[in-house]
Order: structure tokens, then sequence, then C-alpha cells
């Protein structure tokens, strides 16, 4: 068959918008067409399709640093971005997809600055033994897509500072993250920058296909992919679509010790149970009941709290401690 | 109408994954195209979406289960409803681009060939305390897992459903026309070996053994090297384990090399049931395939050069078979050794055999030599090891312990062409390996089992009637058919006996062959009563269970002293 090739870039970083692209270049290119998309995101971390973000990441340091954070359609682990990363694409259709194909691609690519790097045979590209790119892949309605990020010169400290484990206590049925040891590139080639890698990833697209390609440049003004934004901007895709879960919060106030037992499913609470030595059983129960078909949503479960403790040192307890321990 | 949803995919090769995100559960209606659940292989992730339309009966896996290729997780109540767009197959993708990764290993013990010999070597290595590296170039279990004893053994038990479904009307059951598929009994062949090469591949994890996938090079008389496209390795050992077993022998006249002339393991890969099949070698082999291709329509000749098929056993033994097997149309030429195999025009293949001294030829569609095994000698740099050849040359010398020349490397398996079976292969894997970790054991070959899966099958242990003559051993037989057995009767399988051997002097038990149904599996009853050295007495005064076909063992012990019961 012929093919057609494109490269796309992005001129935006913002995360909702870049996968937005992706999905879109997914479900709407044409199927002779081989593709290259680049892209970047600022301060985000990006989970798998099958993962939990509370279990993934610490959500309330994310809140307070103002990182973003976003489900993908891939899954695997979840990974760190920033402007120090430069996040690939490949998208085809079934026939014309070859992951060797794209790792030449960008080992080749690579390789222009003098630095060997190999696949590893999972999911990860090496260079010095150390990972400095890991890749996942989805295969949709005869559409393949193999993306990865690229470490230049990322902020390794934010990377392992966010992407530590939950400190809440909470058994999620999903897929977990490994951790890697990393490296930047910049650290292997320091005259490396994000736009060189850029043209070198293009250049060996091109000699690889042995085309010209022209470059589309894409940004929020010139394409309209609301309908895709809105999914990825929203609590339901990137908190509810999380699987199964359940998770424990306990407290001890002054009026007493509070275990609270919830379990979790397309985020909604399906099943809780609390535990307390507090004299004020009867509050409780009503509480217990009244979380089920609940959003696991801070909002959401401060107006059941609000609606049914009547104790008011309990409620202001109670409220206190939900609002310092979830985030959305 | 109801179906059942099957995990038919994953991205790319795998072959089992993870369920992740369950979008819709029991009772929740479904579209065609919708998604059910998505699940996440090592290659990638797919959505699991909905052929049908309809209702979601029942959904039995939850979120984070591992399934695996063919598992049934859930029924549909509705209609299938085919998307028209067909989906290509995918091309399959291998990493050869990338460049290995250097590796080096030092471990205790290094085993090179993962079938039945080196794979059990490398767990009886492991469950010693050692830390244990395994090399196969191709599938771990070997040739008897992949290329053998297993394949043959799956597509006897499609065999025996047909040769059932053909015979019901003797038992009473009417049914229509029987048809079969070879691309299906094939398929349901590959999965029976790729479940077990999962098992050995979990077993390898659980061993904590490490598994490298490549040929392995010998360096220098303590290293080994693996190169393949993701790793390129160096391995440093304390000792080594050759086990790399060995491939089909080539009979040496004229046009016996040609392509198109099949191995067994073509035998196990044919597309098409052939209309006519000559097979040179009428040994285990031979004889089993012959039965195979019989049952699924194939003309079937067999030339074998001894005066007898199955060669090694005695004579009423090959009888049964013989018989069987002319009943069933299957051609059968012995005392004749094949001469020249030629092709005619149209590709018809044209045997030439000599039987008594009067040349003839006999003419089939497709042509197979299956007579014999030769030991993989030239897969490792032997010189480099200092490992030496046994005196016919036709394998590495081993002692009793299994140790080779150079008193760190041992070898296990065909590659010592010492008795070629799997059995013995991991009984040697397990001395060789006991004596790695310190345990003194030796190698005995007095007592060994063998198992023919001819139709009916063949199961021998000991000495039979050829070996005691030849070793001047004054001997007492038992026999008793299976023909006179109540079990035998009931299930219609009255063919062959049981033949048991004793020592007329000391009356202990030396050796039992069995033809008929059930043989193989009764056979190691046998195998006890040699091995805990009982006489033809105590042997006897053991209860047997009624009705059983190994009833058919005890009489043949009372007929040895002419007291069966059931037989006059």
């Amino acid at each position: 068959m012929h093919k057609k090739f494109k490269v796309y870039l992005s001129e935006s970083f913002d995360p909702k918008f870049n996968l937005s692209i992706e999905e879109w270049l997914m479900d709407c290119s044409e199927p002779d067409e081989v593709i290259l998309f680049l892209w970047q995101n600022e301060n985000t971390i990006v989970i798998g399709r099958n993962q939990n973000p509370y279990k993934e990441c610490d959500v309330k340091k994310l809140k307070e640093d103002d990182v973003c954070l976003i489900r993908r359609l891939s899954g695997g682990g979840a990974v760190y971005h920033d402007l120090g990363n430069l996040n690939f694409t490949f998208i085809s259709s079934d026939n014309n997809y070859d992951v060797e194909n794209n790792l030449k691609v960008i080992i080749d690519a690579i390789d222009k600055f003098g630095i060997k790097s190999c696949f590893n045979g999972r999911n990860d590209l090496l260079a010095n033994e150390r990972k400095f790119s890991g890749n996942a892949f989805i295969s949709d309605k005869g559409k393949s897509c193999h993306h990865g990020t690229l470490l230049m010169d990322v902020d390794l400290d934010k990377l392992s500072r966010y992407l530590t484990v939950s400190p809440l206590k909470l058994q999620s049925k999903g897929i977990e993250s490994v951790l890697s040891r990393v490296v930047n590139l910049k650290e292997i080639c320091p005259q490396m920058t994000i736009e060189s890698l850029k043209t070198a990833l293009i250049t060996s697209f091109n000699e690889f296909y042995n085309t010209e390609t022209k470059i589309i440049i894409l940004n929020e003004n010139g394409i309209d992919v609301a309908k895709y934004v809105e999914k990825y901007n929203s609590w339901e895709w990137n908190y509810s679509e999380s699987p199964d879960f359940s998770i424990v919060l306990e407290n001890k106030f002054d009026w007493g010790i509070f275990e609270i037992n919830l379990e979790l499913s397309d985020g909604k609470i399906t099943n809780c149970k609390i535990f307390t030595d507090s004299i004020e059983l009867e509050d409780f129960k009503i509480l217990e009941k009244s979380l089920i078909n609940v959003q696991f949503k801070r909002s959401e479960i401060l107006s059941i709290i609000e609606k049914y403790i009547k104790n008011g040192k309990i409620k202001q307890g109670l409220s206190n401690f939900i609002s310092d321990k979830i985030h959305m | 109408m109801k179906y059942d949803l099957i995990i038919e995919k994953f991205s790319g090769h795998d072959t089992s994954g993870k369920i992740g995100k369950i979008n819709k559960k029991a009772g929740d209606s479904l579209n065609s195209g919708d998604t059910i659940f998505s699940i996440e292989s090592g290659k990638g992730t797919i959505k699991y979406t909905s052929q049908y339309k309809g209702v979601l009966e029942q959904l039995s896996i939850t979120e984070g289960d591992i399934v695996k290729k063919g598992q049934v997780v859930g029924t549909v109540e509705g209609e299938l409803f085919k998307e028209t767009e067909v989906v290509k197959a995918k091309p399959a993708y291998s990493f050869g681009l990338a460049k290995p990764v250097q590796k080096s290993y030092e471990v205790d013990v290094a085993v090179v060939g993962g079938g039945p010999g080196g794979y059990v070597a490398a767990i009886r290595a492991a469950q010693g305390g050692k830390k244990v590296l395994i090399i196969e170039e191709n599938r771990l279990g070997g040739t008897c897992l992949n290329y053998g004893c297993i394949p043959t053994k799956a597509l006897v038990s499609s065999i025996d459903a047909l040769e059932k479904i053909r015979r019901s009307e003797s038992f009473g059951i009417e049914v229509g026309d029987v048809k079969f598929s070879l691309e299906k009994i094939m398929n349901r062949k590959n999965e029976v070996v790729n479940t077990l090469v999962s098992g050995i591949e979990h077993l390898m994890n659980a061993h904590e053994i490490e598994y490298l996938n490549g040929k392995a090079e010998v360096k220098d008389s303590e290293t080994l090297t693996v190169k393949n496209k993701s790793i390129d390795a160096t391995i440093k050992f304390q000792k080594l384990i050759i086990a790399t077993g060995s491939k089909t022998a080539i009979l040496p006249i004229e046009g016996a090399s040609s392509e198109d002339i099949l191995t067994s393991q073509d035998l196990l890969k044919l597309t098409e049931v052939p209309s006519s099949l000559t097979i040179i070698g009428g040994g285990v082999i031979g004889m089993e395939f012959a039965f195979i291709y019989n049952s699924l329509g194939t003309k079937v000749n067999v030339v074998e050069f001894f005066p007898q098929i199955l060669n090694n056993m005695d004579a009423d033994v090959a009888e049964v078979i013989r018989t069987s097997a002319i009943e069933k149309g299957i051609n059968i030429f012995e005392s004749a050794k094949a001469s020249t195999i030629k092709s005619a025009l149209d590709g018809t293949k044209i045997v030439e055999i000599n039987e008594n001294n009067e040349s003839k030829y006999i003419i089939s569609e497709k042509v197979a030599v299956a007579v014999g095994r030769k030991a993989n000698l030239e897969s490792l740099d032997l010189t480099k090891l200092g490992v030496e050849l046994n005196e016919r040359r036709n394998g590495i010398m081993v002692n009793a312990s299994m140790r080779t020349s150079n008193p760190n490397v041992y070898a296990i398996g065909d590659i010592t062409n010492k008795i070629q079976l799997a059995h013995i292969a991991s009984h040697q894997g397990i001395v060789a390996a006991d004596n790695i970790n310190g345990i003194e054991n030796e190698m005995c070959y007095d007592l060994i089992p063998s198992a023919i899966f001819t139709m009916p099958e063949v199961a021998h242990v000991g000495l039979n009637e050829k070996d005691a003559g030849a070793q001047n051993i004054d001997y007492l037989i038992g026999k008793f058919p299976l023909m006179a057995n109540g079990k035998a009767q009931a299930m219609g399988e009255t063919e062959g006996f049981v033949k048991l051997i004793a020592n007329r002097e000391t009356r202990k038990i030396i050796g039992g062959t069995i033809v008929g149904v059930h043989a193989t599996d009764m056979l190691s009853t046998i195998s006890n009563i040699i091995a805990s050295d009982l006489t033809i007495d105590k042997a006897a005064h053991v209860i047997y269970a009624h009705p059983t076909t190994a009833e058919s063992i005890h009489e043949a012990l009372l007929n040895i002293d002419g007291r069966g019961i059931h037989f006059a």
C-alpha cells in the first residue's frame, strides 16, 4: 500500500490538548497515513489507562504544586512530564504498524548526538543502561499507537517527588508502576536541546522512510478538539475510570478514634464501613448508609457530612479531615 | 442465542494479560463495538469490544485478573453482529534493530538445552541452592514437548476420539457423518504444547532460574556466550550441564535428503491430509504416525529394515500391532530395505525397496523418514570444553554420575546417546544435578520403561523374552489376554495381552510387556514389582481392584505357574 507520511508538532504545553490531539489522530487519520507527532506537557503526571491516581502519586502534593494529573489511553505506569521532556507518538493503521521501525527512528535520532541506545525488549529505551524513554502501545479500531517519553532535561527531583506511592492506605486492582533508574539525555550529551532533539527525530523519520514530510504545526487556535478536551478535563475520566479500589482513612480526634473503609467502583462509593469508639454512634450509622453511591469527590462527601452529622464538633473534625485527605 | 466471551488476542504476541478497567457489568445491555473491558499485556493495551448486541449475562473476571488466550470470561445473550470491516492480522514485530544489551552472568550451574533433561536438571540444581542459568535456542521443553512425545499424544487423543465415534454404533449410539478438521486438530495440539511450555517457563521463574533464549557458544572452558536480538550475554559458570539433545537422522540413500522428504517434525504440522504416505522406519515414531495418518484417511505404507516392526519388542507383541495395522489398511513391509527415493514428474514419490532380494516400488504422495535420531554433537565446541566423545563417537562420553571427561562438565539426555528417551534424560538430569549439589547419585539403566502409542498401545519394562534368551536366563512366562478381562470387554477393547517374565531360579519378576488398552498407564505397576524385587508369589498376593484392566497383571502373575483364574 502507498503510505502517506505526516509529522505533527504541537505548540501547546497543555496535556489535555495534546492527549486530545493524539486520540483525534487515532480516530481520524487515514488508513494509509504513517504519523509522527511530537509534543510536550508542562508539569504533568500522566497515569496509565488502568491505574489509580490516588495510588500512583501523592495527589495532595500535586494539588499544592499545581501539577496536572491526566489519564492516557495506553496502559502501563505513571510518568512525569515537564518541559525537559519530549513526547513522541507514532500512529498508523495496524497493517502499517511496526514497532521496530518506530524504534529505529528514535534510536537513529539519538545516535545523531553520539548516544548509543537500545530497546530493552519490553517498554524502555536505555542509554548507558539507564532508561531515558518509557514506551506504551495501544491498538483500537484498526489503528495502532506507539508513544513514549524522551527524558532530555527533566527535573528528576520533581519526578521522584510526585511519583511517590500514595501515603493513603489503599488497595487497587489496576496496574502498578515500576520504578526505573533514569537518565536525562542532556547528561550524556550536554549540547542537546529540545529543539535539536525534535529536528533529529524529524530528520531520522524522513531518512527512514526516504521522504520529505511537511511539518504540520498544531495549537488550540488552529484545530477544534473540544469534544476530546472535555473528556481529558473531566473528573470522570481522570479519576473515576480507575479499576475498583478500596481505601481506609483513619484519624484520632479528641472525640474518639475514627476509621472509615470505602470500596469504590467507577468513582462511586459502593461500600462503606465506619469504626469508631465515639459514643455518638447514631450519626455514624446514618453516615455509613448515606455515603453509598456518592461520588468519591471532596465536595460530595463534605455535603453528606454537613447534612447528616448533627454533633458540631464531630462535623467540624470530619470535614477538616476529609478536606486534608481527598483533593478532588 | 447464547455466546461465550472468549479472550482471542492480546497486543503483539503476548499470551496472557491483566484485566484493566471493566466498563460493563452483568445485566448491562451491549451493542456491537461497545468496550467491555481493557486488557494490558507487555506489548500494550487493547480494548475488548463486543461483537454482540444483547445483554451481558455474566462476567467471570474482576479487575486485575490475569487472563490467558482462549479463556472464557463471560456469556452474552443476544445476536452476533459482525462488523463488515475485516480486522487484518498485525505483522509480527521483533526488535531486531535494537542493539543487544551487554550482560554478564556468574552462575554456579549453566545448563545448555531446555528439554526434559535440561530443565529438570536446572530445577534440581536450583533446589540444591545453586544459582542456575538455562539456555535454550528454540523453545523450553525441547523435542519431547514441542516436536515429540507431547504433540504426538495430543494428535493420538484426537484420533482416539475420532475412532471411538466411528465405532459408536457398536456401543449402541448412532451419529451422523463424522467430520474432522486437520487445522483444528493441529490447533488443539499446539495449545496443549503451549500450555506445557508456559508451565515450564513458570517453573523456571518459581525456582529463580535465569532463562536465556538463544544459541550458546563456548568461549573457553568456563565461559559461554549467548547472543540474541535483545541481549549479548557472557556467562561464567562453575559447572556446566550439556543437554543439547538430538535431531532426526537422515537415511543415507539417494533422494532421502531432498527437501520434500518429511521428518517427524514435519508430520506434526501438515496442513492437509496426504492421500498416501510412505514411512521409512517402522520403529516407535514411524508406527505412531502410521496409525495417526491412517485414521485421518491417508493410505499408509511402512518400510522396516529389520525383520519386524518395533524390532526391540518380542515377536508376539509386534504381531498384535502388525495385525491391527493391516486390519486398518496400513501396508507393512518388513525385512525391506529402502534403496532410493525418486520423484515422478507430478511430484509423486517413488520409493524403491528391496525385499527378499527383489526390487519393488511404492508410490505415494509423501515420504517420511523415521529411522532414529542423531546426537547434536556439533551444537557446542566440545574440544574447547575438553569434553570427549564415546567410543562409537556418536555421543558424549559420560560416567555413571553423568560427568564427562572434563570434571566440571556434565552431559545428559540424547546427546549422550545412551537411550534416547525423555524420561531417561530427566533422570540423568537429576543424577547430574545431585552430584553437582554434593549428593552422590549414579545412573542405572536396568529398569527402563517405554511407552508406544500405537493402536493398541504398547508398554514395556525390564527384560523381554529376546533379552532373557540373549542373557541365557532360564525364564518363565505368564501371559493373559485382555480378551478375558471384564473391563476390556466392557470397553470393547480386547486386543492384546499382559506378559510377565520371571527368573525360574529366583522366581523374581524381571520384565513385563503390555499390549492393549491402558497399557502405558498400567506399566508402572510392573515397574514397581520389579524394583521391589518381588517374587511371583509375593507379587500375586496383592488384591487388584475389580473391574479394572490392571487385573490382567494379576492374572498374568498367576499364569506364570499356570494358576490363572479367568483363562484356561
